[in-house]
């Protein structure tokens, strides 16, 4: 499917850059470009009333940032939290967001030709978000639209008048 | 008053400023209407404020060019390139003015009378002679320095060398003569110095700092000639330059030095020449003297010239100290903040490591530690204290309008100021003054009657106007209240048919009142000097929805009017009052909480299942708990009496929200959820706490509205 979508532009020679990140069994892939930093997992305040998977705020450097467990949103089973416990910080329209992960392994440059359109699987990532399925060496990785996956209105990141 | 001066003169050059580029950039064939009418109101407010603190001058004259900007607004009169001419002369007199009361030179008042007199012709509609200006070639160098530092520009000057000093002159003559024309125009003898003309594009601090390589400091001088341009100094053209050693001060006066230049010409160049010449000439005697010398301004300065010179210089001490403040951009000072609030944080952590450590082993390191805390504290009060400003800053202008305006008009008002120590943020405090200035004229000039009016409604004849500020809510609000006529629904009405606009009688209140915001709205009979031009209130809703906020009427005919500005608190610092609720910590803002109490179990009536009330002295206050709002909260206490009740009031309603344990009372940063995330129901913000955890600041207004809902069912039951 979209393999032209303009909101992950490849890069002039045809390459992307991804950030590899693991989710249960799965590899994802994300734009380097939107990743901010990767932290460990420490001092989160809870919102009151949030969905389970939005685990609170935490105070990045005087940023009051929002953490998303992405583990709780794509239901991968239990879930521990140690400061082993990866919080990858993006930066997506014009916000800071933190998303929780099992781990970040590497990061890699795909080509174009390499990624290649998702069949309708069972990732536990919605395919609407999945941009392609990339090659690497032995491993699959799943590249998906992080963009338009925080954006989207069940994340409820943002109010819906400012969504829109 | 003086402090308020500063603010003015600051305000008033940002007002002038920003005419100049309007004025510069106006379309004569199309004028844009919204830019006539900020060229206005930038001149409708430097009056505002030279009146305020009585600069009747420059309130004088800018009233005159208010009326042709007004008319020219209206349309009345077709903008003309002459008009902008006379303007932009006009914001220069006006710099003028303004320099003049920061300690600076005073204003020529020929100049200023002659603008003013042109300004009033214009709002007639006569037609200008434009003729008036250039005859005077001062005055017209004075509206335009010609810039020194302009290059091409031929600057000749003069060069005088002790005769005592070891020179060697043919050297010298040969290096200048690189750099421009020299010729030598008299030989230095015994009594005389050398004296040289020199002819280049070099300014003459800079042919000074030049000099300094070849002859000994305090041993020459450099003496501005004339800018060979046609608009030149003026002041030295009946100085021949054939003969410039007949300018030239003796030796002996010291640093009388540049006095007797001007003496020979017209004596209205004289005060030009202090105030351009001073610029130019100051920085000389400093860098040309040694220090010995510096210290005796001119032993036996002649009367009369000399007075000139040593005086300018004692009004450039003030005229510095005018710079002692520094305007920085709000954003720097939030990193600033930001940065703070980090090394906080790390100090904390770094004190909670070292209180591990055996304090006999790591002396040096834990008194460096207890060190870092007292620094990084006084360092974080610092910063916080550069954005936070008690409103009294804002408040304090106003006792002396007041009394000022109620004498003009005849009126007898009582001012009432509450909650002065209501902090808000600098950029606030520096963008309130003048919408509040312009509602508390509002208020004197149409609000309060004058006092035979109010002794037939049988009301006192004293007038009250009220200023208050506090928090509510997530919000500062600031009223101005009177307790006057009360706006007339009918008069605006009628006005706004008048207008064109598309009104109806069947309009509510809210709607006719936020019809004065309109610009050029006034229902004001005739125009005054106070009030009624219709330009204040368009100004006040604008500047107070840049800042954020809004602006709400409260009017009843013959009880009066309350002007109600709110204004986001993001970056306000919040007094609060940390709690604990289960694991987690909210913060209650102090304002809000009256008391917080232990109630006995027998206090707490529960009722019919819709929720509980405790009994305060014999008032039944509802009980609301932050896991029946937010829904559950971990650990959180269910019971009463176990745990501590605040006793909060938002707009008259009490509640009682129940909390775990008290922790703290302290200062917060208020952030803004919103910047990542989204706005959530009950809760106003959120803040760093001292180990950089978030507490989440709680919107007790909200909460109250919840607990009306939940427990005064039960109130109004167990009562």
């Amino acid at each position: 499917m979209a393999l032209t979508d303009t909101q992950q532009p490849s890069g002039a020679d045809g390459t992307r850059e991804l950030l590899v990140f693991a989710l249960g069994q799965e590899e994802y892939g994300i734009d380097i470009l939107k990743v901010q930093e990767i932290r460990g997992y420490d001092a989160v305040t809870r919102i009151a009333g949030a969905p389970d998977f939005i685990k609170g705020v935490i105070n990045l450097r005087g940023h009051i940032v929002p953490i998303v467990d992405l583990r709780l949103k794509f239901k991968l089973g239990d879930v521990g939290y140690s400061p082993f416990t990866v919080v990858i910080i993006l930066n997506i329209f014009d916000r800071t967001v933190g998303v929780v992960v099992d781990g970040v392994s590497d990061v890699v440059r795909l080509g174009d030709d390499a990624i290649r359109p998702a069949p309708d699987l069972g990732a536990a990532v919605d395919t609407t978000y999945i941009l392609g399925l990339g090659t690497l060496a032995e491993r699959m990785v799943i590249v998906i639209d992080i963009e338009k996956l925080m954006r989207s209105d069940d994340m409820a990141l943002i109010d819906a008048g400012v969504a829109a | 008053m003086s402090q308020f001066h500063q603010v003015f003169f600051d305000e008033a050059e940002e007002h002038l400023a920003a005419m100049e580029s309007l004025l510069l950039a106006v379309d004569l064939a199309a004028p844009d209407a919204e830019d006539l009418n900020a060229i206005f109101r930038a001149a409708h407010s430097i009056k505002g404020g030279a009146a305020t603190f009585g600069f009747a001058d420059l309130a004088d004259f800018t009233h005159v060019m208010e009326n042709l900007l007004d008319r020219v607004r209206r349309g009345e009169l077709a903008l003309t390139a002459a008009m902008v001419d006379v303007c932009l002369e006009s914001k220069d007199a006006l710099k003028t003015l303004l320099t003049a009361h920061r300690g600076g030179p005073e204003a020529e008042a020929a100049w200023v009378a002659d603008l003013r007199s042109r300004l009033s012709a214009l709002s007639r509609g006569d037609a200008v002679a434009p003729a008036a200006v250039e005859a005077d070639p001062f005055v017209a160098h004075t509206a335009r320095p010609p810039s020194c530092d302009e290059p091409g520009v031929l600057h000749t000057l003069y060069v005088e060398i002790d005769a005592t000093a070891a020179v060697d002159m043919p050297a010298l003559l040969d290096k200048l003569g690189r750099l421009g024309t020299v010729s030598l125009a008299r030989e230095g003898s015994a009594d005389a110095p050398w004296l040289l003309v020199f002819t280049s594009e070099l300014a003459e601090t800079e042919l000074a700092e030049t000099l300094a390589f070849a002859v000994a400091p305090g041993l020459y001088r450099v003496l501005d000639g004339r800018v060979e341009e046609d608009d030149g100094f003026g002041l030295f053209l009946s100085a021949p330059a054939g003969e410039p050693a007949a300018t030239v001060a003796s030796e002996d006066e010291g640093f009388g030095l540049f006095a007797p230049l001007p003496a020979p010409t017209a004596p209205p160049a004289s005060a030009g020449y202090e105030e351009d010449g001073f610029g130019l000439f100051a920085p000389l005697p400093a860098e040309s003297s040694p220090p010995d010398a510096a210290a005796v301004p001119g032993p036996a300065p002649s009367a009369a010239p000399a007075s000139v010179s040593p005086g300018g210089r004692e009004r450039a001490a003030p005229a510095a100290a005018v710079e002692n403040s520094l305007r920085v951009s709000t954003e720097k000072v939030d990193t600033l903040l930001n940065l703070v609030g980090e090394l906080v944080i790390t100090q904390s952590m770094l004190q909670q490591y070292g209180s591990e450590l055996d304090p006999v082993l790591h002396e040096r390191l834990l008194n460096g530690i207890a060190q870092l805390e007292r620094n990084s504290r006084e360092l974080q009060e610092a910063v916080m204290s550069i954005r936070m400003t008690p409103v009294a800053s804002v408040f304090n202008r106003f006792p002396r309008v007041v009394r000022d305006l109620a004498a003009k008009l005849d009126k007898e008002v009582e001012l009432k100021m509450v909650g002065e120590h209501t902090e808000l943020d600098k950029g606030f405090v520096e963008k309130l003054s003048d919408p509040l200035t312009h509602l508390v004229r509002n208020s004197l000039d149409h609000g309060i009657e004058p006092p035979e009016v109010r002794r037939a409604k049988g009301k006192a004849p004293v007038g009250r106007l009220t200023l208050r500020a506090f928090h509510q809510g997530g919000s500062i609000v600031i009223e101005v209240n009177d307790d006057g006529a009360g706006l007339d629904r009918e008069r605006i009405l009628a006005k706004a048919r008048e207008r064109g606009m598309t009104v109806s009688d069947s309009m509510s209140d809210a709607e006719v009142w936020s019809l004065i915001f309109e610009a050029g709205f006034s229902t004001a009979a005739e125009v005054t000097d106070v009030s009624g031009r219709g330009v204040g209130m368009d100004v006040v809703r604008k500047n107070i929805h840049a800042m954020g906020g809004r602006i709400e009427i409260d009017s009843l005919p013959d009880y009066g009017t309350t002007m109600r500005i709110r204004l986001p608190l993001t970056l306000a610092i919040l007094d609060g009052m940390s709690v604990r609720v289960g694991r987690d910590t909210f913060v209650l803002p102090l304002g809000f909480v009256l008391e917080s109490l232990q109630p006995a179990a027998a206090d707490v009536r529960s009722v019919a299942g819709r929720g509980r009330v405790v009994n305060m002295r014999g008032d039944y206050v509802p009980i609301v708990t932050l896991s029946g709002f937010f829904g559950d909260i971990d650990g959180a206490m269910s019971e009463p009496s176990e745990g501590i009740l605040i006793i909060v009031e938002s707009e008259g309603i009490r509640a009682a929200v129940l909390v775990d344990e008290l922790v703290g009372q302290q200062q917060f940063v208020v952030k803004n959820l919103e910047t990542n995330y989204r706005k959530v129901g009950g809760l106003s913000g959120a803040t760093i706490l001292g180990d950089g955890q978030v507490a989440l600041i709680l919107d007790v207004a909200a909460i109250v509205r919840s607990g009306l809902r939940e427990g005064a069912q039960a109130a109004s039951l167990t009562a």
